[in-house]
């Protein structure tokens, strides 16, 4: 019989009962028939075949349970059976449901935050037809010397792109702004996400608005379209409330633009991570100067046309882009680029990338974020697994207490796999339970982690929402923990033989299957705790670094000029001396860069020389800065003297170095008067003359170790940074200086400004997020640790009560009995250890990127998780041991 | 299952074998024929319906209704292949065991 008809027969039982009646009530009367043949009178035939047959009733449930879905039926038995079973022992199910609600959600919250940033595809219909267009960078053009994928283009660019395949794919250009800008929207000042979307982006996307249109052809033309601006439905929500009257509000950049649509909810942007609040359209809203040939701010994405590949557009793509790029270089050919260089320059490759996802490019937030989530993933998949290893051990635990009850059913006939369907079911409400509370706690936990991500000043923009993915991800894994920690249990139920077990059942002292189970726990929460620490030591060690100089009231403020294409140099002198005098300042200076300003970094040219040495390729870092750097950051000052004023207003060739370039090159001489040269790209040597020498500071990053410095005169404040160390740092003082920042350089206006410890902060937002993350997991890890230890280790005392009263009453010593008691759990305590850390060892390369300071073999990072569970262990194990050595013996033989 | 009455099982053997002889019967036929055919053997017809309904539950035999001339609906089991595997190697099992059992009850 089919699964189906199983089915159809439990939902219709009356129609087998009926079959079933019909069937019988023919064999009556074919019986009486035949007897009242052989001459019996016929109620007398009738009652005797009635006889025969026997009991009707009975007969009709013995064959009904046979027929229809006595499975169904079973089902439900064990079903009800399975919640009283939860119910009776509710202190193991409330510590089983808890430690699985607590992985498995943290597990689906991790999910969700992957699958934000990183799987779930763009919510426009078919995304898999979406491709974005990137070059390959020579590896002169990076930083680390490794070629690297770039996505701008010029507008020109785009035009000749857009057109060559024009017959097998639309394009459409676009952009957006990294960083937030200042504006007027609808009246009042607020920093927004801005992007920028030709005419064509959204149709060609497939966005549709939730209210008023979206940027049109005609909207978007150089010379001739319409100011317009459409905003996203978060900031549509959160600025105007949602309410209809925003159309035809107006925000103010450079130009102002009316709002004349929303975008559909589910759409937020191309960068995941990245929300954009305003979109313009890309070509009007930029400047004419920024649509030249050589400007590339564009990224170019497409939409594939049926059935063509991306492999196909790739070719006439990058022939053209190549035609244009030589014909580019031959009309302009650039001043510092010649030979191979200039080759490599002109023959980049051209990529042409899926886009399914979101942007091709890791986005910064991508990069930053890719391999803590990983990391993140990882340590959750441990913890399920203690969680699913912890409810296996309770689910032993209680098994054996059902030895008993297993043993009877099965001698009284029960099938063994109906026994293990039991078990099973338990497991699985537990699950199901579990689920529910994980998905609750996933909801309130994916959301918490995203506030941690991005930098107060830019939050980051992940929709963690419980949708249909998680949700499924949450179910399944619900049923691969059912299947981990149920199968064990249910085998090892089924498999007991009656006989043993019945007698098993009251003298057994053995923990048995157990034994594995615990070991098992025990090796994944060493790893949780083990990996745990790796990045608590890493965290720890990076806000331990001493910076070399100090953070403390200090803020920065971005200046840029009021006109963005002015090209006018201002060398701050003015603006310095107005802020250094105003009360409540303490010191004041500009940089050409913000100081922990993250991964950007001035390199400078690649070769130094000294006189009567060879040329020496290095690539020291470059800080331009005014007079009163080192003074208003609070850096040691080992040599030499600041600047001069005059030095900063002229060309000076006066260089402050750090302490790490004198130990670099240097090593033993008089520093101060050395004169160097360093050579660029363009051959041409330039004359540098120490005056000064610094102590380093962690200048970039807290992680980069002192690099040789050279710090120049700052000649354009119009650019720069100011840092100004205040009495406090409170809104008011921020808000009055900014003030008096822009009364005192009129050319320049503040973009941003932020505490100085805030930007520290900002370069450990994935460290500080795994540390706290890595900090209460391996709470967790240890909790469930000692939980399943008690569990086990106090089930098989109370189990050898009897045995120990005896030994007790035979003048055994109590310390022999805890030591009888502890060496239950010692085996699987050593061998979880071991397993655990050799497994955390492996598991311990992935983590590498994100450590500091610390070393998966270094003797803390090994020791010092194994103490923890050693302590959890001892923790959990000596109360039962200390009970069962107290026990008065005779109470004990009474036991039973 | 290692110590199994050695008559248990022998009414499924019965219903194969009858049924591979006969085709499509009936319960209360079925009864008729081992009755019939032996005067010792009688089927105890309470289990007779269980042991049919277990052995279609197992695919052994199947079930379909018929209607009879006088206009009856009659349930008519019959033999499907796996039955017929069945039969061959329960057949075999019982000759040779009631062999052995005869041999032993002979030379004991």
């Amino acid at each position: 019989m089919s699964l189906l008809t199983r089915l159809a027969n439990a939902f219709r039982p009356s129609r087998t009962a009926a079959d079933l009646d019909e069937e019988l009530e023919f064999h009556l009367s074919q019986r009486s028939a035949d007897l009242a043949a052989q001459g019996l009178p016929r109620e007398e035939a009738e009652r005797a075949a009635r006889l025969q047959l026997g009991p009707q009733l009975r007969l009709r449930e013995t064959s009904h349970e046979i027929k229809s879905a006595a499975w169904l039926e079973s089902l439900g038995r064990d079903f009800r059976f399975g919640l009283r079973m939860l119910w009776k022992f509710r202190a193991q199910s409330f510590a089983a449901v808890a430690s699985l609600a607590l992985a498995i959600g943290a597990s689906t919250a991790a999910f969700s935050l992957i699958d934000a940033l990183m799987l779930r595809p763009l919510p426009v219909k078919n995304s898999g037809q979406l491709f974005d267009l990137a070059r390959v960078f020579p590896p002169f053009m990076s930083p680390n010397n490794k070629p690297r994928e770039f996505d701008m283009f010029s507008y020109p660019q785009f035009q000749l792109l857009r057109d060559t395949v024009r017959d097998s794919a639309n394009l459409f250009m676009t952009g957006y702004s990294a960083a937030v800008a200042p504006a007027t929207v609808d009246g009042s000042p607020e920093n927004i996400r801005t992007g920028y979307m030709d005419g064509y982006g959204f149709e060609i996307l497939g966005v549709k608005p939730a209210l008023g249109r979206l940027i049109q052809p005609d909207d978007d033309s150089p010379s001739k379209g319409h100011f317009v601006a459409v905003i996203s439905y978060p900031f549509w929500k959160r600025r105007f409330g949602g309410s209809p009257a925003v159309l035809g509000r107006k925000i103010t950049l450079k130009d102002t633009f009316e709002i004349i649509g929303v975008t559909a909810p589910s759409f937020t942007g191309l960068q995941p991570g990245y929300l954009t609040d305003v979109w313009f359209p890309a070509t009007l809203a930029a400047d004419p100067r920024l649509l030249a040939e050589d400007v590339e701010l564009y990224n170019i994405w497409g939409r594939l046309d049926p059935g063509v590949t991306r492999a196909q557009l790739r070719a006439p793509l990058q022939g053209a882009f190549t035609n244009a790029l030589h014909e580019r270089l031959r009309i302009s050919p650039p001043r510092n680029l010649t030979g191979d260089r200039l080759k490599q320059f002109a023959d980049q490759p051209l990529v042409v990338r899926d886009a399914s996802t979101g942007s091709a490019r890791d986005s910064l937030f991508r990069a930053q974020f890719r391999r803590p989530f990983e990391i993140l993933a990882l340590i959750c998949a441990l913890l399920l697994l203690v969680a699913c290893s912890n409810v296996a051990n309770l689910m032993l635990a209680r098994a054996s207490a059902r030895d008993a009850e297993m043993a009877l059913r099965t001698s009284l006939g029960a099938a063994r796999s109906r026994l293990i369907q039991q078990m099973l079911i338990e497991s699985a409400q537990l699950a199901v339970i579990a689920t529910v509370f994980a998905v609750i706690f996933a909801v309130f936990a994916a959301p918490a982690i995203v506030a941690r991500l991005g930098p107060s000043e830019f939050p980051a923009f992940l929709d963690v929402a419980p949708d249909a993915r998680s949700l499924a991800f949450a179910a399944a894994l619900s049923v691969l923990s059912t299947l981990l920690f149920g199968l064990v249990p249910a085998f090892r139920a089924s498999s007991r033989q009656p006989e043993t077990a019945l007698k098993a059942a009251q003298h057994s002292a053995r923990i048995g299957a157990i034994r594995w189970t615990l070991a098992a726990q025990i090796g994944f929460s060493v790893a949780v705790v083990f990996l745990s620490g790796l990045l608590l030591l890493s965290f720890k060690n990076l806000i331990a670094v001493d910076l070399g100089f100090s953070p403390r009231n200090v803020v920065l403020f971005d200046l840029a000029p009021r006109d963005p294409f002015s090209q006018a140099h201002d060398d701050g002198t003015k603006l310095l001396e107005r802020i250094r005098n105003l009360s409540g300042v303490q010191s004041a200076s500009l940089t050409a860069q913000r100081p922990m300003g993250g991964d950007m970094v001035w390199i400078m040219t690649p070769v130094i020389n000294f006189a009567g040495r060879a040329n020496e390729i290095i690539r020291p870092r470059m800080i331009p800065i005014s007079t009163g750097f080192f003074d208003a950051m609070k850096i040691r000052w080992i040599a030499g003297r600041d600047f001069l004023p005059e030095e900063i207003a002229r060309d000076s060739d006066s260089v402050i170095v750090n302490q790490t370039f004198v130990e670099t090159f240097l090593a033993g001489r008089n520093s101060l008067g050395q004169v160097f040269h360093t050579i660029g790209d363009d051959g041409k040597p330039v004359r540098r003359e120490i005056v000064g020498v610094a102590g380093s500071i962690h200048y970039n990053n807290l992680r980069e170790p002192d690099e040789p410095t050279i710090y120049t005169p700052l000649h354009d404040a119009a650019r720069a940074v100011l840092s100004v160390r205040a009495a406090s740092n409170s809104r008011v003082m921020i808000a009055w200086l900014r003030q008096q920042i822009e009364s005192a350089a009129p050319t320049l206006s503040v973009r941003n400004n932020i505490l100085l410890s805030s930007q520290i902060d900002n370069t450990l937002l994935s460290e500080r997020l795994l540390a706290i993350l890595a900090g209460f997991f391996s709470a967790v890890a240890l909790l469930l640790a000692g939980v399943g230890l008690y569990g086990v280790i106090n089930y098989a005392a109370i189990r050898r009560t009897r045995e120990i009263g005896i030994r007790i009453a035979l003048g055994a010593r109590r310390s022999s009995v805890v030591r009888l008691v502890l060496a239950d759990s010692s085996l699987p305590v050593a061998f979880g250890i071991a397993l655990g850390t050799a497994g955390g060892l492996a598991l311990a390369r992935y983590l590498v990127s994100q450590l500091f300071g610390v070393q998966p073999t270094d003797f803390w990072s090994l020791a010092a998780p194994i103490a923890c569970i050693l302590a959890a262990a001892l923790a959990a194990v000596l109360p039962p041991a200390l009970r069962a050595a107290a026990a008065d013996p005779l109470v004990a033989l009474r036991h039973e | 299952m290692p110590k199994q009455d050695a008559l248990q099982g022998s009414l499924p053997l019965l219903i194969l074998k009858i049924l591979d002889r006969r085709g499509p019967l009936h319960g209360y036929a079925i009864t008729t024929r081992i009755e019939s055919a032996s005067d010792l053997l009688r089927v105890e017809e309470g289990s007779l319906y269980p042991a049919l309904h277990r052995m279609e539950e197992a695919r052994l035999i199947r079930a379909r209704w018929r209607t009879t001339e006088n206009r009856r609906r009659v349930r008519v089991y019959e033999l499907t292949a796996a039955g017929r595997k069945q039969l061959q190697s329960d057949e075999r099992r019982w000759t040779s065991i009631t062999a052995a059992i005869a041999q032993v009850l002979k030379e004991a």
